[in-house]
């Protein structure tokens, strides 16, 4: 095996079950998961001459959201649905199948950039800025997109939170 | 409710689905990689020729809004005639047609815009896709307006379409009066696709950006637009509808 497809077959083993999973959290269908994470992986081995010395996983991303993108049949859904339902008290949430029933039924009822925008926000851990790059969006237009949708998630922020977020 | 921390650990949930088919992956990957290299010198060979034969020519001004050749054209997904902007972004022509909405959720939404790089096969992708809820699809006035954005590493242009005999539509941009560039949808008439240049209407690019540097994405800051007008053809400004620009 050349040496680059080594360094492919580690990268793409160590990285794929994360871009499956945001992946997932994009889609909340696990079919397409699947195929979003594999095309971006496709795309990333095709380039892989140019892109392993910069950031190859930064590039499988943004191929990977490109792709669910591309497939997005409307804009910003400003009546999208306010009824989340309120997460479960009294339970761990690691591993919990209940939690994560109530984390996709609040994805659901997000506008497909809401829900980008939490993905890339709060499962990458971007920055505002890398955000509003990675969609092409202004960066005031990614701070109203992530508080309408936490809001909408029932999502508190404690002072901090909002610090870091970036809310004045 | 739900605190900011026990949301995110509740994202950061283990993907616990099978390993990746990494020889599947591979051979995909090579096969793309082997048709790239193959447009791009199919896509000198293309210039190469069009200079030629155009070199005379050169200084008549491009055609706008020239319908797409539709035999040269893989419009699948689209909904009529896909047309010609003039527009290009990297080795890609920019075309914007329509396509079927068949969303039940929205039964009086029956189609939507998009704007696509068109390669030199022909093939349209990426597509930006945009469709408009606020107003009954083919009320008077304007719809499913998008900001310039870029997709796929391909620049597209602020797009979207106009219900009603528009001539001329124009918009304030960035301080400055625009016109933008139209042609009327193949399969209605009565409906008038409508984009920007990206020299009229466009980013900010932040040249500072690290992204912007690697040549990944074009980040900038998106335009404030206003005051949609449309006229007809002998001047008459025509109903706004409910312009809703998507940012």
């Amino acid at each position: 095996m050349a040496r680059g497809d080594a360094e492919f077959t580690e990268f793409a083993a160590a990285g794929f079950h994360r871009l499956r999973r945001a992946a997932f959290l994009l889609t909340g269908n696990e079919q397409q998961a699947e195929d979003a994470a594999q095309a971006a992986l496709v795309k990333t081995y095709a380039a892989w001459r140019r892109v392993r010395r910069q950031d190859p996983y930064a590039y499988a991303r943004k191929v990977m959201v490109n792709h669910l993108k591309d497939q997005w049949r409307r804009p910003l859904r400003e009546d999208a649905h306010d009824q989340v339902p309120d997460r479960p008290t009294g339970r761990d949430v690691a591993g919990d199948v209940t939690d994560q029933r109530w984390l996709l039924a609040g994805l659901t009822a997000l506008a497909d950039r809401e829900r980008a925008v939490v993905v890339l926000r709060h499962y990458f851990d971007l920055s505002e800025k890398e955000v509003a790059a990675e969609l092409g969006v202004a960066v005031g237009t990614v701070k109203s997109l992530n508080s309408r949708a936490l809001t909408k998630l029932r999502v508190t922020l404690t002072p901090s939170d909002f610090a870091a977020n970036g809310a004045a | 409710m739900t605190d900011l921390d026990t949301f995110r650990a509740a994202l950061q949930q283990p993907d616990e689905g099978r390993p990746p088919a990494l020889d599947e992956i591979m051979t995909a990957g090579r096969r793309l990689r082997r048709r790239r290299l193959a447009l791009v010198a199919g896509a000198a060979t293309v210039l190469v020729a069009a200079t030629m034969a155009l070199w005379p020519l050169t200084s008549r001004s491009e055609p706008v809004g020239g319908a797409w050749p539709a035999a040269a054209v893989d419009a699948r997904g689209s909904w009529g005639q896909p047309v010609a902007t003039g527009l290009r972004s990297k080795d890609r022509e920019i075309v914007v047609t329509a396509f079927r909405n068949n969303n039940p959720a929205y039964p009086d939404i029956k189609f939507g815009v998009r704007a696509c790089a068109a390669d030199v096969a022909g093939e349209l992708a990426p597509c930006h896709n945009q469709f408009d809820d606020v107003a009954p699809d083919r009320s008077p006035g304007f719809h499913a307006i998008g900001l310039p954005s870029n997709l796929d590493y391909y620049d597209l242009p602020m797009y979207g379409y106009y219900v009603g005999p528009a001539a001329k539509i124009t918009v304030e941009s960035r301080g400055r009066l625009v016109t933008a560039k139209t042609a009327v949808w193949s399969e209605d008439e009565n409906i008038v696709l409508f984009w920007f240049t990206f020299d009229d209407v466009y980013q900010k690019v932040d040249k500072n950006s690290p992204l912007y540097k690697e040549g990944k994405v074009t980040p900038g800051q998106l335009p404030d637009v206003s005051d949609w007008t449309a006229y007809d053809a002998d001047g008459k400004e025509l109903p706004v509808g409910k312009p809703f620009v998507i940012g």
